[in-house]
């Protein structure tokens, strides 16, 4: 087969890929004739479908291209961080996730209402979160807009509105449902994927002896430690810290059915993460071994699809790329709408809205929201991976305090969590500049965090508590877990 | 779309997501081109010859991967610049054979590399001597500089070329391919002749009279990986058990 064989094959599975989400898009619009069923799935999900939803929210083109070129260039020890990662989700599972679930609530700002008993810090929240995800999905945007820009031939504006379409479309069809369902399929895909191209590249590359030896000779530290742990956890553990409180995936918590049901997605989640974790480890590893001096370790993953894999098998692991931008959209343009929609046009202009009117705006604020991505993403504001990271650890410094130590402390006061998020974010924005890639010992997150940290307990324990009745919502008196 | 389009696209997805790291520690090469061609003879047997062309004189390393049955005839090796042969010291690290150029070498534009690599079995590993460089581009141009063929003699029809993923040429039992950075190897598999179909041992497979099995460590990763595993399964086990287990009564209005 010609190399314009690739191409054809490319563009079929593409279009397929757009049939099936417009069709899951279409039969999920049925199911959400409500608020609640648009924004959280009427809280249905089960235990496998949200342990997809959760894996499809964390697992994005950063770690289909980016982490498989970390490992490329630092071989097997930066696989330690998907267990650094699961640690952020055992503090979910623990503190956050299951209770955040038994409020019964729609997005992360109407935790922070209900909480803190004040409309300001839920207001303050949403817009937060509508900047932070505003760039994030620009970056989603940028990523997918270029490929297809590339690979088809088209103008880079028309692969952006395409990449854009695409996501905005099925969002606005079916809400949550839709993301929950595209998240099955991102996880068949990439499992398909991984599952064929690991053996073939087992039996034609070598095992792991022959592969050990290849990469020990060429740097010792590809089969030990590249990183030092601290290195490791700053990458791993706060990304974890940071999702434990990621808005995304607290709607995505929401949308479950039961207490039950939200431990055992989480669980489901770390089954398909490391299933995914260990094709990536492989690939990395395998591509510096096959072509050992690329230009960028970047190119791995695309280089492994067009020129090592065979067609079929290489175009789908490059399928996997293009699902990833396009889901992860998803996620982050439902969470951002709703902010604007829910938290702030409902909450603030028509609280006495009917829920078809909510159901509407929803569905408006899907696609008003993704119109300043796309003009970002046509401008091309910075490199995909810098953006999605950025704004990762900007959200993990916001949120982070207020709502695990919020939710365990009974102490926790509305003006503590006002501080926290917003001198969390102000540490993290003013410390990056200067790290490189420590500023007086520390990584501007570890600052973000700490900082947040510190003034909620701080501000907390010199004002006023919330009302006891709000108090003893999340606070019952048989709750041994509280603080 | 052409190899040169998937060539630019991977290119620019690299752009776009690129992160600072470069996999070599050595200076990267500024090359116009570099030419591969493996020519299989009756016999099984491979002649490998190369060409680079620098768009300044440069000092290039080279290196090359061997295995079982997967080696490079030593005393076949030919490296010359346009003044003629350079002689190139040979030195092993694993399974990596590294030739370093001379210290009194001044540099050159081109190199031609040439080299013979015996076939012990019918699917083979024939391993590419490649610089021990990133090789860039030219700005500006075409970032797929590397143009690799495999011819397999008349006889054999059914020759195919596993890894690098080649297409068939115009040529009866011709395979090309374009590639942004050389391959440590490459893998056919022959469609005629008799060989046994797996290498038998780790000794064989080398004219150089000494083992071509691939000494050294392996730095211990298959226990990593294997580790690696465990944890997570581990990590799975004790969780979903934790997760499964009956609660007590409700704290919350939803619990169910």
């Amino acid at each position: 087969m010609t190399s314009g064989g690739h191409l054809t094959i490319f563009l079929g599975l593409v279009g397929l890929y757009i049939l099936v989400v417009v069709g899951i898009g279409l039969w999920s619009y049925r199911r959400t004739s409500d608020e609640a069923g648009f924004l959280v799935a009427g809280r249905s999900l089960g235990p496998i479908v949200g342990g997809a939803t959760l894996m499809a929210n964390q697992v994005s083109a950063g770690a289909t291209i980016g982490v498989v070129g970390f490992h490329y260039f630092s071989g097997f020890s930066f696989a330690w961080t998907w267990l650094l990662c699961w640690v952020g989700w055992l503090v979910a599972a623990l503190f956050v996730a299951p209770k955040m679930r038994d409020l019964g609530q729609v997005t992360l700002p109407d935790y922070f209402a209900m909480r803190f008993n004040s409309r300001s810090a839920g207001t303050i929240s949403a817009v937060l979160i509508l900047v932070a995800y505003t760039f994030l999905l620009s970056a989603q945007f940028q990523a997918g807009g270029l490929l297809f820009n590339l690979v088809t031939g088209s103008s880079y504006l028309r692969a952006v509105l395409l990449v854009a379409g695409i996501t905005v479309l099925y969002t606005a069809l079916g809400g949550m449902v839709s993301n929950a369902y595209v998240g099955v399929l991102k996880a068949v895909l990439l499992l398909a994927g991984y599952g064929v191209a690991v053996p073939f590249l087992f039996y034609n590359a070598g095992g792991l002896h022959s592969l050990g030896e290849a990469l020990h000779a060429i740097d010792p530290r590809l089969t030990g430690f590249y990183f030092s742990i601290r290195q490791l956890a700053d990458m791993g553990l706060i990304l974890g810290l940071s999702l434990a409180a990621a808005p995304y995936e607290i709607s995505a918590i929401y949308s479950l059915q039961s207490r039950r049901a939200t431990k055992q997605a989480i669980g489901y989640s770390f089954v398909f993460q490391g299933m995914i974790g260990f094709g990536i480890l492989l690939f990395g590893m395998q591509m510096r071994k096959i072509v050992p001096f690329l230009p960028n370790a970047d190119l791995a993953t695309p280089v492994l699809g067009t020129n090592v894999l065979p067609v079929w098998v290489g175009m789908l692991v490059l399928l996997g790329v293009v699902v990833t931008f396009t889901r992860t959209g998803g996620a982050v343009l439902l969470t951002a709408a709703s902010a604007l929609s829910h938290d702030i046009y409902v909450k603030l202009l028509r609280p006495a809205a009917s829920e078809r009117e909510k159901v509407i705006a929803a569905r408006t604020a899907v696609v008003l929201v993704a119109v300043i991505p796309v003009v970002i993403a046509l401008g091309k504001l910075d490199l995909v991976n810098f953006v999605v990271l950025f704004s990762a650890r900007l959200i993990a410094c916001c949120f982070f305090a207020a709502v695990v130590i919020g939710l365990n402390w009974k102490r926790g006061t509305p003006a503590g969590a006002l501080w926290s998020m917003v001198g969390g974010a102000t540490t993290y924005l003013v410390w990056t500049p200067l790290a490189h890639p420590y500023f007086l010992g520390f990584d501007p997150a570890e600052a973000g965090l700490v900082t947040s940290l510190l003034l909620f307990v701080g501000v907390s324990l010199v004002t006023k508590s919330s009302p006891e009745e709000t108090l003893r919502v999340f606070f019952p008196a048989d709750d041994r877990t509280a603080l | 779309m052409g190899t040169r389009g998937w060539s630019t696209a991977i290119a620019a997805l690299f752009v776009l997501i690129a992160a600072p790291a470069n996999a070599a520690e050595a200076p990267n090469l500024p090359v116009q081109s570099v030419q591969v061609e493996i020519r299989i003879g009756g016999d099984g047997a491979a002649r490998v010859q190369e060409r680079y062309r620098f768009t300044r004189a440069v000092t290039v390393g080279f290196r090359y991967l061997t295995g079982p049955c997967s080696d490079v005839v030593p005393g076949s090796i030919s490296v010359k610049g346009p003044a003629g042969p350079i002689d190139y010291a040979r030195a092993r690290t694993g399974p990596w054979v590294l030739l370093t150029p001379p210290t009194a070498l001044d540099g050159s534009p081109e190199y031609w590399v040439s080299y013979n690599v015996p076939s012990w079995t019918r699917t083979t590993n024939i391993p590419v001597v490649l610089p021990s460089h990133v090789l860039e581009a030219p700005p500006g141009a075409a970032m797929s500089i590397v143009d690799i063929q495999v011819i397999f003699p008349g006889g054999d029809a059914g020759g195919t070329v596993l890894l690098p993923q080649m297409q068939p040429d115009t040529r009866a039992g011709t395979w090309s391919t374009r590639m942004l950075a050389l391959p440590s190897f490459v893998r056919v598999r022959f469609g005629s002749g008799s060989r046994p179909d797996e290498c038998p041992g780790p000794g064989a497979g080398s004219e150089s009279g000494g083992s071509s099995s691939t000494p050294g460590s392996s730095g211990s990763l298959e226990w990593s990986v294997l580790g690696f595993v465990v944890s997570l399964v581990a990590w799975v086990v004790f969780y979903m058990r934790w997760a499964n287990a009956r609660q007590g009564p409700s704290n919350g209005a939803h619990n169910s």
